[in-house]
């Protein structure tokens, strides 16, 4: 009898066996397909406040009395807001992008803190914005991973982005051809 | 009951145990350990076929049972001697083309390429027959029921080990309050 119990009980084990070889297949499968190529499309933003200038800037935002000229916005719970944050966190290109400054979108202060301290992307000015009221309530911005461009304490652009790179590349290539990157005249 | 009967029994589940897991991982996904192989001999990727990776896979399963079963245990200790030395070669032979595939010896989880750690538990198998043709014949009928219990144990430590990575987000009750509790701002990821 206790012979018969022991084979169940081996049959038990090697079925949870099973699953967790299933699991582990399964996380192997998302891992890769986690590398895929990111997009590197770089879109206008609808419904950004254009022109909107922020009744306050949050004082982890303002170095040296200067409010950043782009201003991306991430939120602790999107996948490619974390990846945006690898990018940051891993690039040296990107690691020296001085005037930017990046908001955390989140539930808690002390999620966001930890993306922030998770990601290291505490070097760069940022704030961590408890349930996104800062920037819907000045931008009207409810998307993430999102980019805002300021001229002169304006806002003048908002983008889509997954691409750090992609992104610099898009405020450089408008404010050269533009002067300012003026969403209502682009065509991207 | 003495402690070599104890010790054997014990050593056997831990073979067993090991073979399970193996066994059972190569059932389920199969792919890994068929590109490691082929990489390791320089033959051209699905060479060899997931079904010859289930195959052994399958006989790995029919060891690791037969080894706890006291009349086919003579039998199952040589067969598992002979599946260690098999993974000692790879181990080897993996180390000397530095290959950089993952195993995939236990399934996905298995990062790490054919190499010293192939070579460490294909020693542990082949060591089976030797300890056990030492011990010599087991009379006691307590064997089978030992032997399986201690194996459905291990089998449990060994899984939880390989899968740790997917198993101890689980366990921190801080990420698990702030999945549930996330207000993402995100309309997209």
């Amino acid at each position: 009898m206790l012979v018969v119990l022991g084979f169940a009980v081996l049959i038990l084990a090697v079925g949870m066996v099973v699953l967790f070889a299933m699991f582990g297949e399964l996380s192997a499968r998302v891992a890769q397909a986690g590398t895929r190529p990111r997009s590197t499309e770089v879109a206008p933003l609808e419904g950004a406040r254009l022109g909107c200038v922020p009744d306050t800037w949050p004082a982890g935002l303002v170095t040296a009395g200067e409010a950043p000229s782009v201003l991306l916005v991430l939120s602790s719970a999107c996948g490619s807001c974390l990846d945006i944050a690898e990018q940051l966190r891993d690039s040296p290109v990107e690691a020296e992008w001085d005037d930017m400054g990046i908001v955390i979108s989140t539930s808690h202060q002390e999620t966001g803190d930890e993306f922030v301290a998770g990601n290291k992307i505490g070097r760069f000015p940022h704030h961590v914005d408890v349930g996104g009221s800062w920037v819907i309530s000045q931008f009207d911005v409810n998307f993430s991973p999102s980019a805002l461009v300021f001229e002169d304490g304006q806002l003048a652009a908002a983008y889509i982005f997954h691409d750090v790179a992609a992104l610099r590349a898009k405020i450089t290539e408008a404010s050269a051809q533009l002067g300012l990157p003026q969403q209502d005249r682009e065509t991207v | 009951m003495n402690s070599a009967f104890w010790a054997l029994a014990a050593f056997d589940a831990v073979a067993s145990a090991l073979l399970i897991n193996a066994g059972v991982a190569k059932l389920v996904a199969p792919g890994p350990l068929e590109q490691a192989v082929a990489a390791a001999l320089a033959a051209p990727r699905g060479a060899f076929g997931k079904s010859a990776v289930r195959g052994l896979g399958a006989v790995e399963l029919a060891v690791a049972v037969a080894l706890l079963v006291r009349p086919t245990r003579p039998a199952a200790a040589i067969a598992c001697s002979l599946l260690g030395c098999c993974f000692v070669l790879v181990g080897i032979l993996g180390v000397l083309r530095r290959s950089s595939v993952p195993c995939g010896c236990f399934g996905g989880v298995s990062q790490q390429p054919l190499g010293w750690a192939n070579v460490g538990l294909g020693a542990l198998l082949a060591a089976v027959w030797p300890v056990n043709a030492l011990t010599g014949p087991v009379t006691v009928p307590a064997y089978t029921t030992a032997a399986v219990l201690l194996a459905s144990i291990g089998s449990a430590i060994v899984c939880f080990w390989l899968n740790r990575r997917l198993l101890v987000p689980l366990f921190s009750a801080r990420r698990a309050v702030q999945a549930r509790s996330e207000v993402s701002l995100c309309s997209s990821s």
